[in-house]
């Protein structure tokens, strides 16, 4: 008790910091203490599953190649979804016009190389 | 012969219990020997604790609502209809389209409605935060109060979510101190009961805490009539209260269906506190605010009760023995002190609750829980 009171005369700055701390701490047992108590056995179960889940899912998703495919294919159906700008319905004329737009050459390049990775896959 | 299960409310104990019974009846399921329907009056749910804040500008309207389709597992039918009415003997749910449905069990979801209409003048004269509408309609009139007596007034009980009023007059005050307001606002709390609520911890916890904030107590005022005209609130006692803003939490009303097939001494459903059966029928359980049960009106509450039907009701479906119970198991936040302060409570039947100090962390796992409960209504979380 003694050097605890010697502690707090010789460093007043330290031990109110220390203070200060252990409030945040006790807020944070807190939270971790409601955490605790608002789950269940099936919510903690179902929780658990879903994050084991989808790490199984990131690991071939954090890959660089599919990070790169995805963001622009993410991006394209974001510009292609906009609801200002909405698509022509196409009918086979159409459909043959657009096989002549090189974009469209190139996105059907990538489709049929996915759907050959995809069936050699699929074995 | 298949099993039909049709839960009747598609708000947070109805998908809760549907979910949770696709995960233990997977295989029944899909192999058709059991079918679990639920069964809404709208397309979409509301989550309900979102409109408090809806009235601060917090929180939007699109942000409360889901549709109940995609929230349901996909395995399971989702009827948008009304049930109206009900054959306990024969088993049938009649709905407003004219068809109905037979059942083997019931699960009774329907939740509560406001009567603003049980009391003269209520609805012409005061504002709620009990439903979108109400929320942005008084979120135009706080944004515009400059002066003058705002009172909350708990005008029906039981109502859902025991603490709101309290944390509405915690923001409130907040609100119009950011504001550099508050000195010209008087804000007055009243109260029907002796007590702002039934657990002596949180009277002693909010106490002190309302006082401090110059937010004036009115216990044992039993809203009778009020007075659009002249402004004023008449208690059954004969007191009378001016106001220049009323914001009232509304009497609450169960659904016609559960009224007009008598299964309560009013309109909440006669239930066992441990089984969730209601009493007066077979095969039928009741969660939620439906329920005559002395739980809160809370979202949690539902919550844990449908684990405990969804439980019971697999067991019954595969013949076994139901044992799982519900204890009155309770979680509440009471959020809003000084704005971005709360805290938290948890009970069972007949405790009461260790309340720790209002932090920031705890009002940040409110509103972080408030992000992710579709995930809840989903039943993954
Ligand atoms: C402002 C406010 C703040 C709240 N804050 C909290 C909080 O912080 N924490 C908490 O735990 N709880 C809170 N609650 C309470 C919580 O929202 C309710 O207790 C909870 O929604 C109850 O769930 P339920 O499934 O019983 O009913 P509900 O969620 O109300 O669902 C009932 C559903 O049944 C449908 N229905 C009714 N009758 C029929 C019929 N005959 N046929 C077909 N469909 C029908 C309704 O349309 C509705 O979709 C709050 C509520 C409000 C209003």
């Amino acid at each position: 008790m003694e050097e605890l009171q010697e502690a707090i005369a010789q460093n007043p700055e330290a031990v109110a910091g220390f203070i200060e701390r252990l409030d945040l701490t006790n807020q944070l047992l807190d939270v971790v203490s409601l955490g605790t108590r608002a789950m269940d056995d099936e919510m903690v179960v179902n929780l658990v599953g879903m994050v084991g889940r989808l790490g199984e899912l990131l690991e071939p998703a954090s890959h660089e190649n599919t990070i790169a495919g995805l963001d622009k294919l993410l991006n394209a159906v974001a510009e292609a979804s906009d609801p200002d700008n909405p698509p022509d319905k196409v009918g086979l004329m159409g459909l043959m016009k657009a096989v002549n737009d090189p974009d469209v050459q190139k996105a059907l390049g990538f489709v049929i190389k996915l759907a050959k990775t995809l069936g050699k896959k699929l074995d | 012969m298949k099993r039909r299960i049709i839960v009747v409310g598609g708000g947070s104990g109805g998908t809760i219990v549907a979910n949770r019974l696709a995960g233990h009846l997977s295989s029944e399921i899909r192999s058709q020997a059991v079918e679990v329907t639920v069964v809404n009056e709208t397309s979409y749910q509301l989550y309900k604790p979102l409109t408090l804040y809806m009235a601060f500008g917090k929180n939007e309207e699109s942000e409360a609502e889901r549709p109940v389709r995609e929230l349901l597992n996909e395995d399971l039918p989702f009827i948008q209809d009304r049930g109206v009415g009900l054959d306990l003997d024969s088993k049938e749910l009649e709905l407003a389209s004219g068809s109905s449905l037979s059942y083997d069990y019931l699960v009774l979801a329907t939740g509560s409605k406001l009567a603003l209409g049980r009391v003269p003048g209520l609805k012409e004269s005061s504002h709620h935060f009990y439903g979108p509408k109400g929320s942005i309609k008084l979120r135009e009139e706080l944004a515009e109060f400059e002066e003058g007596h705002l009172v909350v007034s708990v005008v029906g009980v039981p109502h859902m979510c025991p603490v709101a009023p309290m944390e509405f007059s915690f923001i409130a005050d907040s609100w119009f101190r950011e504001r550099g307001l508050r000195d010209d606002v008087k804000i007055t709390y009243t109260f029907p009961g002796e007590e702002m609520i039934g657990k002596k911890n949180i009277v002693e916890w909010a106490t002190p805490l309302l006082e401090e904030r110059d937010i004036n107590l009115e216990s044992g005022f039993e809203v009778t009539e009020v007075d659009p005209d002249g402004e004023v609130l008449k208690s059954s006692g004969g007191e009378e209260m001016e106001f220049d803003l009323l914001v009232s939490i509304p009497p609450h009303r169960g659904d016609d269906l559960v009224t007009g097939a008598d299964l309560g001494e009013g309109e909440w459903i006669e239930t066992d506190k441990h089984t969730l059966e209601a009493k007066r029928a077979e095969d039928v359980y009741a969660i939620g605010d439906a329920t005559d049960l002395s739980t809160s009106m809370a979202g949690s509450v539902a919550h844990y009760q449908s684990g405990v039907v969804a439980e019971r009701l697999a067991s019954q479906v595969r013949g076994e023995v139901p044992t799982a119970r519900y204890d009155g198991k309770t979680i509440c936040f009471i959020d809003g002190v000084d704005g971005d302060k709360a805290t938290f409570l948890e009970f069972n039947y007949g405790e009461e609750p260790d309340i720790p100090p209002e932090s920031k962390l705890i009002h940040w796992a409110k509103h972080s829980y408030n992000k992710a409960y579709w995930l809840t209504a989903k039943g993954l979380l």
